[in-house]
């Protein structure tokens, strides 16, 4: 297991994801990123927040991609799974962190910031079975720069499939975010778009 | 590298024809839609925006370049070439996606904008768009060699767009100057051109980021040194930018007025100055000058023998009439001739108190009653207290509106007397049959 955590360069990651969340607790006071509208929606503040959320999920990709997969697949531990418990400790941690501030009162934002990260690691983990997992990462900030630019109507209200960017509170973006993980969790990217796999 | 393998290796041979169909039809949908047609500057200009398209498209190639030689640690190898020869040569893809995606946008864009007499798009700003692209594609490049492709690559996509797209939306609103986010509304208008701080400031900043990417292709010691120097060559260049453009007008545009000496003069009563782009309609426009004068000559508003079209023509003996388009509408042109002939400028002694300038609440009647003399029914005003008001001044003879405007013209022009009421004056008072 120690060869496994050097190979994914472990440490980096949870170091940059308790970067990336205390960032974006200190970082609430700071004024939302604005988006431009690309296609004739209003223009979104986007909180810090939601951007960060990729971060975390650009280095775990990377941990992954660093080893060679074919090679990791006649593994005789299930580095798989161990793939997987890194990323389901990641983000319960999150969320235990948004239960903390949120019943603290601390941060409004709390909960988009686990369901966040949920949903972009889930459409990496989903993009992964394509593209591999170097060129992974592409994918969630693809969907949230699609989000942030054209999710938006014209009177400011925030499209249903740009869950990333919904209140924190609405339940079906968490819903969407929490299937999206678990998605990326069981590799249905695998079993839907093996055969297309181009890395 | 041959060629066909080039192709092979490369994002850009998937990425360009992408990103060529998505220019043209966001191009088409979203920036032709909104854009006057015939105006040349204003059109080059609008393609500012298509920057947020074709930016990050040739970071993120250019990033999966530098992740190539990053993978084959280009500068560890025997090279009997320069090293800043790969890495220029490296860029070559990033530059083909930005060439493609600009072409696409100005195809979909400038073709709409021909038809204006001046009859070309404004080549420095087209430049200025290429250098930045450049500018971008050399960060990309330099990320790609210093971190990870998983990382450098998204971090590329995500944080190029960041940076062409955020600055115009901070305050003070010259930081969009810096990287020409505010082209886009430098010249919509025909009495705008772009301003050079507009355009030299991405120029400083570009060169300030290709600086930095020939710094880490060179650097042979320690990596974190040359990150701290690639830093060092984008700060500079950011705040040489910031320098050019932070004494600009605050709340102005990316342009400068243009010079009132591109209009020609021609006509009598009026005689009518106009810009090149208005000239096919001369005519049409003089007819609708000459109606409005004629009309406000009929309820006592003197109108200049002179009327120009820009709004900074200061020049004595003119009426300044802001027709900023190539082809204004007939209610367009009443409206405006109306508004700049009753127009009176704050008088000194009201500077600082509204509260002196006594006769100030009554403009925004003289306007509307100037726009019923003119003869737009749809006055335009939101203030239907004004409108009201102008409604019965206008029932009266016309020798009376005459006398009404006058007086209350005097009362505008000092800080002493209050508004005059319309009921004030009489027939006979004024004297003369309506």
């Amino acid at each position: 297991m120690r060869w496994w955590a050097r190979a994914r360069a472990l440490r980096l990651s949870p170091a940059v994801f308790v970067a990336v969340q205390l960032g974006a607790v200190l970082g609430t006071g700071l004024p939302d990123l604005p988006f431009p509208a690309l296609l004739g929606g209003s223009s979104l503040g986007v909180p810090l927040t939601f951007v960060l959320a990729l971060v975390p999920v650009w280095t775990l990709m990377h941990g992954r991609a660093r080893v060679d997969a074919r090679q990791e697949a006649v593994a005789v531990r299930p580095v798989g799974h161990y793939d997987r418990l890194v990323q389901v400790v990641l983000v319960a941690c999150a969320a235990a962190a948004a239960a903390v501030l949120h019943g603290a009162g601390a941060w409004q934002l709390a909960w988009a910031f686990p369901r966040d990260f949920a949903g972009y690691l889930g459409i990496a983990g989903l993009a992964s079975a394509v593209t591999g997992a170097r060129y992974a990462a592409v994918a969630p900030t693809l969907f949230m720069m699609l989000a942030a630019t054209t999710g938006s109507a014209p009177d400011g209200r925030i499209h249903r499939w740009a869950w990333c960017l919904a209140s924190p509170g609405d339940p079906l973006a968490a819903g969407v975010a929490l299937a999206l993980f678990v998605a990326g969790l069981a590799g249905v990217g695998g079993l839907v778009f093996g055969r297309l796999r181009v890395g | 590298m041959r060629r066909p393998a080039r192709l092979r290796v490369s994002a850009a041979a998937c990425l360009a024809p992408l990103l060529a169909a998505w220019c043209y039809v966001y191009a088409r949908e979203n920036v032709l839609t909104f854009l006057v047609r015939g105006d040349w500057p204003a059109a080059t200009g609008a393609l500012a925006v298509m920057l947020c398209c074709t930016v990050p498209a040739t970071a993120t190639v250019a990033a999966w370049e530098g992740g190539r030689h990053r993978a084959i640690a280009a500068t560890l190898a025997a090279a009997a070439r320069h090293p800043l020869v790969p890495a220029a040569r490296a860029l070559v893809p990033a530059g083909v996606v930005a060439a493609v995606g600009m072409a696409a946008s100005c195809a979909a864009v400038l073709p709409a904008a021909a038809g204006g007499p001046l009859g070309a798009p404004v080549f420095e700003l087209i430049g200025v768009y290429a250098v930045i692209d450049v500018g971008y594609a050399a960060v990309g490049y330099t990320l790609g060699r210093l971190v990870p492709v998983a990382i450098s690559l998204p971090a590329a996509l995500l944080g190029s767009f960041w940076c062409v797209g955020f600055p115009r939306a901070f305050s003070p609103m010259w930081i969009g100057d810096i990287d020409g986010g505010r082209l886009e509304d430098c010249c919509s208008t025909l009495d705008r051109l772009p301003a050079p701080r507009a355009l030299i400031a991405p120029l400083l900043v570009a060169a300030g980021m290709v600086a930095a990417g020939a710094v880490v292709a060179m650097w042979r010691g320690r990596r974190s040194w040359s990150v701290a120097a690639a830093t060092g060559c984008v700060a500079l260049g950011v705040v040489l930018a910031a320098g050019a453009v932070r004494d600009a007008d605050p709340l102005g545009d990316a342009g400068v007025a243009r010079p009132v000496s591109a209009m020609t003069c021609a006509g009598t009563r009026p005689t009518l100055c106009l810009w090149p782009e208005q000239e096919p309609r001369r005519q049409s426009i003089l007819a609708s000058v000459r109606t409005a004068s004629e009309r406000l000559r009929l309820v006592g508003v003197s109108v200049p023998a002179t009327v120009s079209v820009s709004p900074d023509d200061h020049r004595p003996g003119r009426l300044d009439v802001p027709l900023l388009y190539p082809d204004p509408s007939r209610a367009d042109i009443l409206t405006a001739v109306a508004d700049a002939a009753v127009t009176v400028h704050e008088p000194a002694c009201a500077a600082g108190d509204p509260h002196a300038w006594k006769a100030g609440p009554v403009i925004g009647t003289v306007q509307a009653w100037a726009h019923l003399a003119v003869g737009v029914t749809d006055t335009g005003s939101t203030w239907r207290q004004a409108v009201t008001a102008a409604r019965q001044v206008r029932d009266r003879p016309l020798a009376v509106q005459a006398a009404w405007y006058r007086a209350n013209t005097a009362a505008l022009r000092g800080c002493t007397a209050g508004p005059q009421p319309v009921g004030a004056f009489t027939q006979a008072s004024s004297g003369g049959p309506r």
